[in-house]
């Protein structure tokens, strides 16, 4: 019997991992070969008027939300897990909840409520008149708050899972050695968690980078607000495509400050045998601070904003104008589960393939395809969106040039187009959850099963799959969370007649009938609600 | 691996279906859903694409009731469903285009993704200023930008009368505008550029810069107005229509602008039937019958003017702030501005106008 | 019929060496020792026996099947049926014991089978325990229970007994081995102690950078090193030339064993600390430099007349000071070792 060179490598998982890789570059790729021939003239002028005051913008966005979320997520994370005070465990899981609202909702909910016209500033002025300062919301502060508020539970996650897993020995010896629990927790525990701390940055750096809509409420000028300009405003595709290489310079630029922090370690999002830190209960006036601290994130970040979502959507069905809670109201929610539930399951064997090919394919080609989709989370929403269609239809045409005719299916847009935009842009979030899942199972577990006539195929769904079960769950929470929320693609590549709730939202949003958008708005968050309990019940299970 | 990591002391899980197994069978339901999904656009149907939102699906409904023809629809931004046209090609779905701003609608026509009508109905129904020379598109309905003030805090004879006047030092500090990535801003920018030339288009824009507070929506700019955080400002006039339906002690009132030279800038939603449309005497039937007899229900509850001047503007607005026949509108064609948008964002961007 | 056939094979990392033109076979019932200090290539022998890597040169037999000839033939790991056991157990962690070694089973009742094995390996009460509620030992059972259960036609063990402690160790070895006995199940161990090597091995080959340096049985590779490196891997070995071992030992007992001709004088020789004994005489010529306390005898350390240095045990009861002079000698019926070297 003749078998393949390398009876390791098999060639089946080399080539998947590579066709995963150009499925997922091809589309952006496409988009960017204008910048090959670069237009001098568009880059001068950009460059002479707003490019300098973008790269600002920017870049303190950037670094104010990196930075925010650290402090937020690993600051909480570690309370949380340190200490015990009044409300620990619940605040434990609801320190959580801020991850099903999406941005986008939480910009105009902040700008409602604490910007120039909103019922703060409102109350403020009549105490203290017409001309009181009041910090501008309006600003790059106000964008780093809200997109803080919203993304910091990625960095809080993996944050927690690091300290649960491998923190806790180290912290105890080094209790036990006499450091107190401060300095413990600086010399020892955040060398260790680091790692974590800087992946769930990176998340939160991407997310922001790629956001065009929700700094705009803001009136912060990103490089990816500029994009938009160029392209839906001069009509310029090309020259969008060129400026939109400053984006990929910026995710680039966090991927590189990610693996600088990372340094040489590694980062595990399940597994490992810690029995977690053991927590100190807390006295006197810490223990109430403690529950202040929490309880005002989660208000400011959860509660609150659902509740003025939920008044308004109250006073809306009560107006008689009100939108009618109407007909299309569960299509658009099964529309929505529809998508999220396609999307995940594509992300989910891709990744999974993706991180089994490295195990048993060409490490070289299969490693290189892995970073290779990360592509797709460094490039905003409609640019993944139009790059599609471009590949699309390139593919019609080359499909009718041999002759097959697939009419319809590939230009109106269907389910398997969306489903593979999304999959595009949100592959590498998941990807990176399995990986480390699989990156927990040892090489000695794989070469057991394979001698025991298990074949590849086998062995990941006997042994890598129900092994890194807790991974695959949260690569599936994070990429449905997101897919749930995703606003630009859906715009554009969904079929005709396939609405969904953030599509809804858009709908009013766009018209500035952000109190009639309240009910879709709310419905988002109690659909994203149901995998973040889920993904929580599972973390509080293993704590 | 000298130092164990206990690879077993994960624990042990309940026993439950293989997960493999159960990823199987949602991949199985997933590609029976993409296969009864895929198959949409086709048939007796007429398929829009549009980036109006408010209130279409009832005009698309009265339609079909009244004619039977079927309509299916895609809402969305302006610029990114023109995308979309334009790279499908030949193999669009759509039928008829229809946009909230006249610079998309001029873009589709340079671009070809019109094709041109003839049509007496829609000739007759709406003025020649509001619609494309060679007929490749229409418009359907009118977005006045104009001059908005809080009574209280400037009698009648103090409201600036002009887009103009509003970049005199004395505005500085009381003046609210939106940013320039919204459509609206930028064809008004256009607009100052057709009639003044590039240099003071550019003058009184870094006017407005220096006076203004920067808001990212109009209904922002009208709440403010109504705080009293600012005098005056700039907005379209169907957000005050909307604010005055809601609380009628709304606190901002409404000048036309440049009603003493050129008129008011007046920005058009319209739609055209697209060049690949399959079904173009159909769509071109719904074209008119938007012009015509749904003029009606496509403003209802929105406050924008019918672009027919045969059919009356609702009751608030009429009452409010007058009918097409009370002011004077800009005649300067939406073909001209639509063109200079490009040319309004680079002017904004050079002007430092936010 | 050889079990196994290593002919010239030759395993590259890059530029790294790490198998090096190695020939072995093993016999149809032998257990075969790999033993060799870390990083001598042993573990990548082993995986590319089990076809976790592939070779470079030279081919691999497994039985009367060809398994890697080098070039493009190459049997997957899942179809060569050979059993795997190793340091960390590699026992799946959310299976059961049973379902552990059930794993693998596929031409009989699976159950039947895994009960039969957790009879062999003593574990008939463990059958629904999860590997994370056993001791270390009975991890190692369960492991070989599981390589065994498939009927494997070789079982290559990877340091099997590493992991465990020493009050274990030697216990668990015993077990495993009267395991494998039983089964008649030919195996190649690899590890780096050179007690597991030599209580376990019908033979034992001895590797260093990749190649083999010796093969034999336990008792010729120990007492019969070919150079200084097997010499001391083995076990405590002392070096001299021929010329000084017979003036620091006075006269050789030439009666039991005689090297095949005079060795050359400079001729390198060793010792092991069983060869050396001595007496207590204040004109000898050694000296007593160190003495070691080993529970159930004392290891001395003497230096000889011509400045090298030999160890020699002695009993508990017999304590010599440092610094103590003495006349040494070679045991009765010991001599030492002319090496290649």
């Amino acid at each position: 019997m003749l078998a393949p060179r390398r009876p390791t490598s098999r060639a089946g998982w080399t080539w998947s991992a590579a066709l995963a890789a150009v499925l997922v570059v091809v589309p952006v790729a496409m988009l960017a070969t204008s910048v090959l021939r670069p237009d001098t003239q568009l880059w001068r002028d950009q460059w002479r008027t707003r490019l300098p005051g973008e790269l600002v913008d920017t870049t303190l966005l950037l670094v104010g939300v990196g930075a925010g979320s650290i402090v937020l997520g690993a600051g909480l994370a570690w309370l949380v897990s340190a200490y015990r005070f009044p409300g620990s465990r619940v605040f434990g899981w609801m320190l959580i909840l801020p991850l099903a609202i999406p941005s986008y909702i939480l910009g105009f909910l902040t700008l409602s409520t604490f910007g120039r016209t909103g019922p703060v500033q409102d109350q403020w002025r009549d105490w203290f008149g017409l001309d009181a300062w009041f910090p501008r919301i309006e600003s790059v502060g106000g964008a780093v708050i809200a997109f803080t508020l919203v993304l910091y539970p990625y960095v809080y996650l993996l944050t927690r899972a690091a300290l649960r897993d491998q923190a806790a020995g180290a912290y105890h010896a080094a209790r036990i050695l006499g450091a107190g629990p401060t300095e413990a927790a600086r010399r020892v525990v955040f060398p260790l968690v680091r790692p974590a701390v800087a992946a769930g940055a990176a998340v939160v750096m991407m997310e922001t980078l790629t956001d065009f809509a929700t700094v705009q409420y803001f009136g912060v000028d990103t490089v990816s607000v500029g994009v938009f300009n160029i392209w839906r405003g001069q009509y310029d595709r090309d020259g969008a495509s060129e400026i939109a290489t400053l984006v990929l310079g910026f995710a680039l630029l966090v991927i590189g400050l990610e693996r600088v922090a990372r340094g040489r370690a590694r980062f595990g999002q399940s597994g490992g045998a810690g029995a977690g830190i053991t927590a100190r209960t807390l006295e006197g006036w810490r223990r109430w601070a403690a529950t202040g601290v929490c309880g005002a994130v989660v208000f400011v970040a959860f509660i609150g904003p659902v509740l003025r979502l939920s008044a308004w959507a109250i006073a809306e069905q009560r107006s008689d104008r009100g939108t009618p809670l109407v007909d299309q109201y569960p299509e658009y929610l099964m529309n929505s589960l529809q998508i999220v539930v396609i999307t995940v399951t594509i992300c989910l064997v891709v990744a999974i393939v993706l991180a089994n090919a490295q195990r048993f394919g060409n490490p070289a080609v299969t490693r290189l395809s892995s970073r290779a989709v990360a592509v797709g989370y460094a490039v905003p929403g409609p640019v993944v969106g139009i790059g599609v269609l471009l590949a699309m239809v390139a593919a019609d045409d080359a499909l009718e040039a041999i002759g097959l005719n697939l009419p319809g299916v590939v230009a109106t847009g269907s389910l398997l187009v969306l489903a593979y935009a999304y999959a595009i842009r949100f592959l590498a979030p998941g990807l990176g959850a399995i990986e480390s899942g699989i990156g927990q199972v040892s090489e000695e577990m794989t070469a057991s099963a394979r001698s025991l006539g298990a074949t590849p195929l086998q062995t990941v769904r006997r042994v890598h799959v129900p092994l890194s079960r807790a991974s695959i769950a949260s690569a599936a929470v994070l990429v449905g969370v997101d897919a749930l929320k995703e606003l630009p693609i859906v715009l554009l590549l969904r079929p005709l007649g396939f609405d969904t709730l953030p599509v809804w939202v858009y709908d009013l949003a766009s018209e500035s009938r952000f109190q009639q958008a309240a009910l879709p708005a709310l419905s988002i968050i109690a659909v994203a609600l149901v995998p973040v309990a889920l993904l929580t019940r599972g973390l509080d299970r293993r704590v | 691996m000298h130092h164990s990591s206990h690879p077993n002391d994960v624990p042990p899980p309940r026993r439950r279906r293989p997960i493999g197994r159960r990823v199987a069978l949602g991949a199985l339901a997933a590609a029976a859903a993409l296969v009864a999904t895929s198959c949409g656009g086709g048939g007796d149907t007429l398929v829009v694409y549009s980036g109006r939102h408010y209130n279409i699906e009832a005009a698309f409904e009265q339609y079909t009731e009244e004619t039977g023809v079927e309509l299916e629809f895609l809402t969305g931004n302006d610029a990114e469903l023109r995308e979309k046209l334009a790279v499908e090609g030949d193999e669009t779905p759509a039928d008829v285009y229809i946009t909230v701003d006249a610079g998309n609608l001029a873009a589709a026509a340079e671009q070809g993704l019109f094709q041109p009508l003839e049509s007496d109905v829609l000739q007759s129904a709406i003025p020649a200023e509001l619609s494309d020379s060679e007929g490749r598109w229409y418009g359907l309905t009118l977005r006045a930008r104009t001059i908005v003030y809080n009574p209280d805090l400037l009698a009648a004879d103090e409201v600036p009368t002009t887009y103009e006047e509003l970049a005199e030092p004395e505005w500085d500090g009381r003046l609210c505008m939106r940013n320039a990535s919204n459509v609206y801003q930028q064809s008004l920018v256009a607009s100052l550029i057709a009639h003044h030339g590039e240099d003071e288009a550019l003058r009184i824009v870094r006017g407005w810069a220096d006076n203004a507070e920067i808001f990212s929506n109009d209904v922002l700019i009208l709440e403010a107005i109504n705080d009293g955080l600012c005098e005056v400002g700039v907005t379209n006039h169907y957000y005050l229509g909307r604010e005055l339906d809601e609380n009628p002690e709304f606190n901002v009132a409404l000048a036309w602008a440049n009603q003493d030279d050129r008129g008011v800038h007046v920005n058009i939603s319209g739609g055209g039937v697209t060049a690949a449309a399959d079904k173009p005497d159909e769509a071109q039937a719904f074209l008119e019958w938007l012009a015509t007899d749904g003029q009606e229900v496509l403003v209802a509850g929105n406050h924008e003017y019918p672009a027919n001047p045969d059919v009356p503007a609702d009751p608030l607005i009429a009452t409010e702030f007058g009918t097409l026949d009370d002011f004077v509108r800009d005649p300067l064609e939406a073909t001209v501005f639509g063109a200079l948008n490009p040319d309004a964002i680079r002017l904004m961007d050079e002007a430092g106008y936010g | 019929m050889h079990a196994l056939e290593l002919a010239h094979v030759t395993k590259r990392f890059g530029d790294v060496v790490a198998v090096d033109d190695v020939s072995l076979t093993l016999g149809e019932h032998e257990v075969l020792a790999l033993v060799g200090p870390s990083g001598c290539g042993k573990s990548t022998l082993l995986r590319a026996i089990a076809g976790l890597h592939s070779i470079d040169a030279g081919t691999i037999a497994l039985g009367r099947q060809m398994v890697d000839d080098g070039h493009h033939h190459v049997v997957a790991p899942e179809r060569r049926r050979v059993g795997l056991v190793f340091q960390e157990h590699a026992l799946f962690p959310h299976l059961t014991v049973a379902d552990n070694i059930a794993f693998g089973v596929r031409a009989e009742p699976a159950p039947a089978r895994a009960a039969e094995m957790l009879e062999l390996v003593g574990m008939e009460r463990y059958a629904d325990r999860y590997p994370h509620e056993l001791s270390g030992g009975e991890r190692q059972r369960v492991a070989l229970a599981r390589a065994l259960a498939p009927r494997p036609a070789l079982m290559l063990l990877d340091e099997p007994f590493a992991s465990l402690d020493t009050n274990l160790r030697a216990r668990v070895r015993d077990d495993v081995m009267d395991i494998l006995r039983s089964t008649g199940t030919p195996a190649v161990f690899v590890t780096h102690d050179q007690h597991d090597a030599l209580a376990i091995g019908d033979r034992v080959a001895v590797l260093k950078a990749g190649a083999v340096v010796q093969v034999g049985d336990p008792v010729e590779v120990f007492h019969q090193p070919v150079d200084r490196f097997v010499a001391s891997f083995l076990g405590e070995a002392d070096f001299s030339t021929w010329q000084a071992v017979t003036s620091d030992f006075g006269p050789l007992d030439r009666t039991t064993s005689l090297p095949p001709g005079e060795p050359a004088p400079d001729a390198t020789v060793m010792t092991r600390p069983d060869d050396v004994t001595f007496v207590a005489a204040d004109d000898g010529a050694a000296v007593v430099e160190h003495a070691e306390f080993r529970g159930t005898e004392w290891c001395y350390t003497l230096r000889l007349p011509s400045g090298t240095r030999a160890r020699s045990l002695r009993s508990h009861l017999e304590r010599v000071d440092v610094g103590q002079r003495v006349r040494a000698s070679l045991n009765p019926g010991h001599l030492p070792v002319v090496l290649r070297d």
